[in-house]
């Protein structure tokens, strides 16, 4: 009932692990792939290790959280070995890694790397505090093109383009990731933000600003994805504050083929997986209506 | 998790806790172990949590706590609560450390057995040499560790080998401190919200027999 096709890759249900959420090594990432789950992402890796930057990297806000952890993560090359025992069978939960690189030249070495490993590929062109990556090439329409062209020369494998909120126009930057090659796109990334401690009067974050994540982005997402599902003839996997069933069925009928769930983890837990497919189940049956007629359906201008 | 402004934010287990007081025991290990150090009365640093699970507080069973080096922080915390809540059953406290230097609180806590690897206090050797004694001479019933990972994989091995239960306090690097960036993962474990406290089962995945 909630089984999908996402650009040739056969999901359980259109729950995906967004990347940066727990996706730092081989044995928790099958530990999520046990919870209900479509697919997972991993981090993201790049050419080389990251370390990271200085605390504090998190900050729990209203409604989401802050983050700034500066792409940490050991390199492509230690990422591909630690994973080579993830489970390519058909049948198994597909794994996703998450790649960036400044140039295109960059990003397409990265992709080669650990192609091998992965189902699909999904570029993070929009992490919005790490200098020369991320949002740094991924507000720039013709360096998003270069981008995705170099990866798709480089995998066979589907190619995700991850675009971020905080550009003019989604649209554009989306088109443009199409005619690279891109067999999908997620939107949105997190949101440029900050938060200051009134009492030691100072930013909280490390690395002063950071990205909005959680409830408080999801109106910005609905929008991003209803516009992209207009402007692109590509699947749309939306993300952005997702913690119940009723936000996953949001963002299908805005558009949305999947979804990712990130920050929702921290409220929910490991369950927020099984809680949202019983929850779109319920609704499908409820509203007798399949999950592949319920994408975009907010467009429709009649009642 | 605390925050030493304009440096770094790092996972410190609690000491102990006087009314609105928390109390810490930081060794200076690294950049902002040293920052915590200088700090002089008056200036601020931020904290939040306390994340994870805790241990348990059994107070109807004959438990030892096995404190390695600096592991008995967060053991002196649980101490106090059996002080306060059963003054009636208190644990038997073993303490083991490299030197006699390192042996933290002997005086608060009055240990029944102290080992250093050097001789310099106590018995000479590892913990896990006496262990086995201390456990079967007062009819331990639990073991609550907290202490470096090669001894708590020694430990459980030996509660694994007297039948009783165990838990132990693991240490790793961490940032968010919630479950949701993966920092902190042991196998399929993470630290900061399945642990930092693991229990017998979970510790089978983590400590290699
Ligand atoms: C702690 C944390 C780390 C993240 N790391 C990455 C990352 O490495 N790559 C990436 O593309 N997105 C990263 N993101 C963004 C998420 O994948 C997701 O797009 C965003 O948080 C919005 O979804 P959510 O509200 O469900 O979390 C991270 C988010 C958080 C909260
Ligand atoms: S420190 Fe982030 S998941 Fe444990």
């Amino acid at each position: 009932m909630l089984e999908i096709n996402l650009c040739g890759m056969r999901l359980k249900n259109p729950l995906i692990l967004a990347s940066g959420i727990l996706g730092t090594g081989n044995d928790i990432l099958r530990r999520v792939a046990e919870c209900n789950i479509g697919a997972v992402t991993t981090k993201s890796m790049g050419l080389v290790s990251r370390p990271g930057y200085s605390g504090p990297s998190i900050v729990a806000t209203d409604c989401g959280y802050l983050n700034a952890m500066g792409l940490p993560n050991p390199g492509v090359k230690v990422f591909a070995a630690e994973l080579a025992r993830w489970d390519k069978h058909p049948a198994a939960v597909p794994l996703i890694a998450s790649i960036y690189g400044s140039t295109p030249a960059e990003a397409a070495e990265v992709a080669a790397i650990i192609a091998p490993v992965a189902a699909a590929i999904e570029i993070n062109l929009s992490c919005p505090h790490a200098s020369g990556y991320g949002l740094a090439v991924g507000s720039d329409p013709q360096s998003v093109e270069k981008i995705v062209y170099a990866v798709r020369q480089a995998v066979q494998i589907p190619i995700l383009a991850k675009l971020s909120p905080a550009v003019a126009d989604i649209t554009i930057i989306g088109k443009a990731a199409e005619s690279g090659g891109a067999d999908a796109l997620v939107a949105i990334n997190t949101l440029p933000a900050m938060a200051i401690d009134i009492t030691l009067r100072r930013p909280l974050l490390g690395n002063i600003t950071g990205g909005l994540s959680g409830p408080a982005i999801r109106p910005i997402a609905i929008r991003a994805v209803y516009e992209l599902y207009k402007a692109v003839n590509i699947p749309i996997v939306g993300s952005g504050g997702i913690v119940t069933g009723e936000d996953a069925i949001e963002f299908i009928l805005a558009g949305a083929t999947a979804v990712q769930i990130g920050t929702g983890i921290a409220y929910k837990g490991l369950t927020i997986f099984t809680e949202i497919e019983e929850r779109m189940r319920r609704y499908l049956q409820q509203e007798r209506i399949s999950l592949a007629e319920l994408v975009g359906l907010a467009h429709r201008m009649s009642l | 998790m605390v925050w030493i402004p304009g440096c770094d934010e790092i996972p410190l287990s609690i000491s102990s806790v006087t009314g609105p007081n928390v109390e810490l025991t930081v060794v200076r290990v690294g950049e902002a172990t040293t920052r915590l150090h200088a700090l002089k009365i008056g200036d601020q640093i931020g904290l939040r949590g306390p994340y994870g699970q805790g241990f348990s507080f059994p107070t109807n069973e004959t438990t030892i706590l096995v404190g390695g080096g600096y592991g008995i922080v967060p053991l002196r915390f649980l101490f106090h609560h059996y002080r306060r809540y059963s003054p009636a059953k208190l644990p038997v406290v073993a303490l083991g450390a490299k030197t006699a230097t390192s042996l933290l609180f002997i005086a608060e806590l009055n240990p029944q057995l102290i080992v250093t690897e050097d001789g310099t206090a106590g018995k000479k050797g590892l913990i896990s040499d006496f262990l086995p004694g201390l456990i079967k001479q007062v009819q331990a019933q639990r073991l609550i560790v907290c202490g470096p990972q090669e001894m708590v994989n020694t430990l459980y091995e030996i509660a694994c080998n007297s039948g009783i239960p165990i838990e132990a306090s693991l240490e790793e690097y961490m940032r968010c401190g919630i479950g949701l960036c993966g920092s902190c993962v042991k196998r399929a474990l993470l630290v900061c919200n399945d642990g930092p406290v693991f229990t017998t089962d979970k510790l089978a995945l983590l400590c290699k027999l």
